[in-house]
């Protein structure tokens, strides 16, 4: 077997050649066909089995070459061959004008592959030149100068479908690519170094993944690469324009981005290091990175980044809405600028920084939206930090809420706000002891909240409810959330109508989900009437009421199920109920209930006196199992007459969709049941 | 006897979480299930190319899965990979809410797995369907 060392395989080839032929026939002239059986090559990444030269006459002539086996880069190919239509076999050197490579098809059907080929090679200066043009208008060109201080190649690309290099590259067997490269690449070798310098442009590239999770389409792009070798060690600088093409990174999606990056660094086949990287692009805006990764290991020793001004509006589209969409989060509209840093070690973060400078963002229904976002967020993973968070202006739904200065403490994957008092109308939201910790499955957070007195006029016209009056103020001791569960420690107590509401089991599932679901108890007392009755139109009555909702399930705004009672309050106050308010509980009771009014009275007075009143419902499955403060013959009594004028009202039907009554009760409130005296 | 005795008690063990879902009511509405099964159907028409072309395939586990991205236009892959996390989002509150108003949240697994079976069964001739295996057939 003829060894032939590594490195210029097909300079070495060629010589090897035409050192047999000048040896074995020295001056034989003539017409005289030789067939020369080669052996076989190897040069460590290239192996040739049974390489054959058929020379039709040595001087020149037709002539082909043939082998059984090729082996690079652990593919294989067999029954290769190529032929020469005129090759110019000298002293001074080997030259084919018009040849052609021809592969083996891969199956019967198809045709086998046949590639035009230009070689000249001289003997004196080792000099060769190999052109390739697979397809029309597609050159690959490979050209080599020896010199006294080392040898130069000189790669020349014009159309050439890189696709065509897939079976060389085992790693890159997941991968489909292609597309056109033109320009030069030259590699100098000199005993002490190897410099290469690449000036290419890329067209029409595309490349896929198996699944289609990264994926790129009509790409233009152009590269520069200067590299240097010296012992083991790479250093290199490269630029990259990339002005045009798609490309999708799950869950991301770019569409000519018009970015340009430029990098240096050095690789040593165990590291690869980047010094200094700086991607930029309108839809980017300007990215500084740098950093150490160990190839054997897999993982990155140390990096660092920094990004510019960051501008949200062009960033968000497509980069953080596809990573919400991708979890199904929230559909955002964001403006503002924002900065973020970081340093990464062995894979995980050591250290950040966030910027924001007047960030809004609204969600797409309108349900809320935050503005005027000032940020200064550092973090680091073992030490504590302070950061601040500026809001000018907080609205959910209709409702005002801000300024907002949260002063947070961080450390390792757990914030604390230890208090915050943010505006409310005319009150305050009062935030403390909040702490939050990311876990890596789930998150939780716990907080103790309360708002003190807001006006009812204020809160109602903001959220564009039935004008109340008097105050609102709640107190929740504890409230958390596990996961998509929030629920409540304690009671959340709340002055209302001169009373106080007080809910206790509070919990809400999947509260930023499709359908929440809310679980309570609630507890009324002493509510004021006369205000209660006047916020919804109903007429009046003086009085006060005691409230129980037990077992309340919510999804959505839709009651599922509860428990629930209303009656005047113990005590002794004064009890007048009008003649409107009469006719509305009357009109809740159903059809039934006007009957027992006694109509004489009622037309004569204005208003009446009451011993007590009431209703239950028991809602189950849509329908309301209905009651009132004591039974009566075939009905159930809601007002109870006492004193002078009085009047009684009993309700007949025991069972009513809660839809309808819904409809009674709005039909009630917006005045459109007017009381009819007879 | 024995023997037949012990394999009728373990084909009953082994049926038991079956019969209990069975037991319960599948076709159950509540009002967050019929607002759940109302955006799955408003965005079927969306995700129905995706299956026809075996983009998106019906997985064994009752969700839906990207199994072939590149049947889908570049400039089309982010909305489908949005439509599929919307999609199973829903599908796992779905099963969560039919557990839950059958008054068992446990069964929650019992119920995907059946719908697991369902939705393979509903699916269209030419569909991707993934077999208890894993694997990927066309229907």
């Amino acid at each position: 077997m003829q060894r032939i060392p590594a490195c210029s395989s097909t300079l070495r080839l060629y010589a090897f050649v035409v050192a047999a032929a000048s040896l074995t026939l020295p001056g034989s002239g003539g017409a005289q066909s030789v067939v020369l059986s080669l052996g076989s090559l190897d040069a460590g990444v290239l192996r040739i089995d049974d390489l054959r030269l058929v020379l039709a006459n040595l001087r020149g002539g037709p002539a082909d070459l043939s082998l059984a086996r090729l082996t690079a880069a652990g593919q294989v190919w067999r029954n290769l061959s190529a032929r020469c239509e005129r090759i110019d076999l000298t002293r001074e050197g080997l030259a084919c004008e018009r040849g052609e490579i021809r592969l083996p098809a891969a199956d019967a059907q198809a045709k086998a592959l046949v590639i035009p080929l230009r070689f000249n090679w001289r003997s004196a200066t080792g000099a060769f030149d190999l052109a390739l043009e697979p397809s029309a208008g597609e050159t690959w060109r490979v050209a080599g100068v020896q010199a006294a201080g080392g040898r130069t190649a000189r790669l020349v690309f014009d159309h050439a479908d890189f696709g065509r290099l897939r079976p060389l590259l085992p790693l890159a067997k997941d991968w489909q690519f292609g597309g056109r490269v033109s320009g030069e690449a030259i590699v100098e070798r000199a005993p002490r170094d190897t410099t290469v310098k690449a000036n290419l442009t890329l067209d029409e590239t595309r490349f896929a993944d198996a699944a289609g999770a990264h994926a790129g389409e009509k790409i233009a792009a152009t590269l520069k690469l200067d590299a240097r070798q010296q012992g083991s060690r790479w250093s290199w600088q490269a630029a990259v324009n990339w002005p045009k093409g798609d490309v999708y990174w799950a869950p991301f999606f770019l569409a000519s981005p018009g970015v340009a990056l430029t990098a240096s660094g050095t690789f040593d086949g165990k590291q690869a290091a980047i010094g200094a990287m700086r991607i930029e692009g309108p839809s980017l805006g300007q990215i500084d990175a740098s950093g150490i990764f160990d190839i054997a290991a897999g993982k990155i020793t140390t990096a660092s980044f920094a990004t510019g001004m960051l501008d949200l509006q062009q960033l968000a589209p497509g980069f953080i809405a596809p990573l919400l969409e991708s979890l199904a989060g929230p559909k955002l509209a964001w403006t503002g600028q924002a900065r973020v840093a970081g340093e990464i070690r062995d894979n995980a973060f050591q250290s950040a920084n966030v910027t924001l400078r007047q960030v809004a963002l609204r969600e797409a229904g309108g349900h809320y939206a935050l503005e005027g976002i000032d940020a200064d967020i550092p973090w680091r993973d073992d030490a504590t930090t302070e950061a601040q968070v500026n809001i000018v202006r907080a609205t959910l739904g209709k409702l005002p809420i801000g300024p907002i200065a949260l002063p947070l403490r961080l450390r390792g994957q757990a914030l604390r706000l230890s208090q915050a008092k943010i505006p409310l109308l005319d009150g305050e939201i009062v935030l403390d002891d909040v702490r939050f910790t990311r876990g890596s499955e789930r998150s939780n957070w716990r907080a103790a909240i309360a708002v003190t007195p807001v006006s009812m006029e204020k809160l109602t016209e903001a959220l564009g409810w039935p004008r109340m009056s008097g105050i609102f103020s709640a107190s929740i001791p504890g409230i958390h959330q596990d996961g998509s569960t929030i629920a409540l420690d304690g009671a959340l107590v709340v002055q209302v109508f001169d009373g106080f509401a007080s809910v206790t089991d509070l919990k809400l599932i999947e509260p930023f989900g499709r359908v929440p679901r809310l679980f309570a108890d609630v507890e009324l007392r002493n509510l004021d009437l006369e205000m209660l009755t006047r916020t919804f139109s109903f007429g009046t009555i003086t009085g006060r009421i005691d409230g129980d909702l037990k077992g309340l399930e919510v999804a959505g705004t839709r009651p599922l199920r509860f428990d629930a009672r209303i009656e005047s309050s113990p005590g002794d106050y004064r009890k007048r109920i009008s003649q409107r308010a009469v006719q509305n509980i009357s009109a809740l009771g159903g059809a039934g209930a006007a009957a027992a009014i006694q109509r004489s009275v009622l037309r004569v007075f204005e208003e009446f006196s009451y011993g007590k009143l009431g209703m239950t419902c028991a809602l189950r499955d849509g329908i309301c199992e209905m009651g009132g403060v004591e039974p009566a013959p075939n009905g159930y009594v809601m007002v109870k007459g006492a004193g002078v004028p009085a009047i009684s009202v009993i309700g007949y039907n025991r069972r009513v969709d809660w839809e309808e009554l819904l409809a009674r009760l709005r039909r009630v409130t917006e005045g459109n049941m007017k009381p009819v005296v007879k | 006897m024995s023997i037949l005795i012990r394999r009728i008690a373990t084909v009953l063990a082994l049926s038991l979480p079956l019969a209990a879902v069975a037991q319960g009511n599948l076709e159950i509405n509540t009002p967050a299930i019929t607002s759940l099964k109302g955006a799955m159907q408003s965005r079927h028409g969306q995700l129905a190319p995706y299956y026809a072309s075996g983009a998106v395939g019906i997985a064994r586990d009752g969700s839906i899965v990207l199994r072939d991205a590149n049947a889908i236009p570049l400039a089309q892959r982010q909305t489908a990979t949005g439509l599929v996390a919307a999609e199973n989002n829903d599908r796992a509150a779905l099963y969560r809410e039919i557990a839950r108003a059958n008054g068992h949240p446990e069964w929650e697994a019992e119920v995907r797995s059946t719908f697991g079976q369902r939705w393979a069964d509903k699916a269209q001739p030419g569909w991707f369907v993934q077999n208890a295996a894993g694997q990927w057939s066309q229907k």
